[in-house]
């Protein structure tokens, strides 16, 4: 898909070059089609195309770890599960697809969800560029992780239903799934990432 | 026939060859902030060559200058 892409831009190029140095006759109908072709097909197909290549790219988690700030959330995947660090679960066991489970789990599931995911790596360059790059341990999302979206998942699932921890209190799960009582809470899933700096905070805690 | 080229249609077709070129290499571009940089400048120049042929091609058919 790339290089087809890239062998259009190509030829897009060389058409264009060929017709300001006038190697191509540009008299009326010819002029009218090439124009047509060059200037209104091209970017609507081609940019069209390209940019929707980038946006589903940029969804990959190689992406996300091009930013060394971003290495050790990206390493939490790979820790063996048993640790029930919620990241490396859900990789590990395929729960989220592997090659976009930054995406997945990052992108709220509403109608501009994608859209501000987007916003938010914008946001993500502004924080890196101007207030500095933070360090991994103090890391953290911009607003509470939604119950929503992890309910989209498991809200419907026999086993969250009948999972004894969610049925501890009368109203329990209704809190859940009101967002009352968020699953990331102490105490509940609260370990989103087991990165090295926590697990090196704790063990210095144990210790 | 060069001289049949004019000002405003080149400058459509530099933005088309500048915008392909920005928009391509983004797509080899692992670079954050570059990427970004490139794929939004990418799109804003392809987008104005874009808007500059339909200028073209509405003054053609309407025979009147548009946005003088």
């Amino acid at each position: 898909m790339v290089w087809l892409l890239a062998a259009l831009a190509v030829a897009d190029v060389l058409l264009i070059v060929a017709i300001i140095q006038g190697w191509m006759p540009m008299g009326g109908f010819a002029r009218k089609l090439i124009g047509f072709v060059v200037l209104g097909l091209f970017p609507l197909l081609w940019g069209g195309a390209a940019f929707s290549y980038n946006f589903n790219r940029i969804k990959n988690v190689e992406f996300c770890a091009t930013c060394h700030t971003m290495s050790e959330h990206v390493a939490s995947l790979k820790i063996p599960d048993e640790t029930m660090a919620l990241s490396a679960l859900h990789y590990q066991n395929n729960y989220v697809p592997q090659e976009t489970a930054c995406y997945f789990c990052h992108t709220n599931y509403t109608w501009f969800g994608p859209i501000q995911g987007k916003m938010n790596g914008i946001r993500h360059i502004y924080v890196y560029y101007f207030k500095g790059p933070p360090e991994p341990a103090d890391l953290h999302i911009y607003t509470p992780y939604n119950n929503r979206d992890c309910l989209r998942c498991h809200g419907k699932a026999k086993r969250w239903n009948t999972q004894p921890m969610h049925n501890l209190r009368a109203g329990f799960k209704d809190d859940i799934l009101s967002g009352k009582q968020r699953c990331l809470d102490s105490g509940c899933h609260q370990d989103a990432h087991l990165t090295a700096s926590k697990i090196k905070a704790r063990a210095e805690e144990d210790w | 026939m060069r001289e049949g080229i004019s000002g405003a249609f080149k400058w459509a077709l530099v933005m088309n060859i500048l915008g392909t070129v920005m928009l391509g290499s983004s797509m080899f571009c692992n670079h954050p902030l570059l990427f970004m940089v490139i794929v939004m400048g990418g799109v804003g120049l392809l987008g104005c060559g874009f808007l500059i042929w339909l200028k073209l091609v509405l003054q053609e058919a309407l025979g009147t200058t548009l946005f003088r």
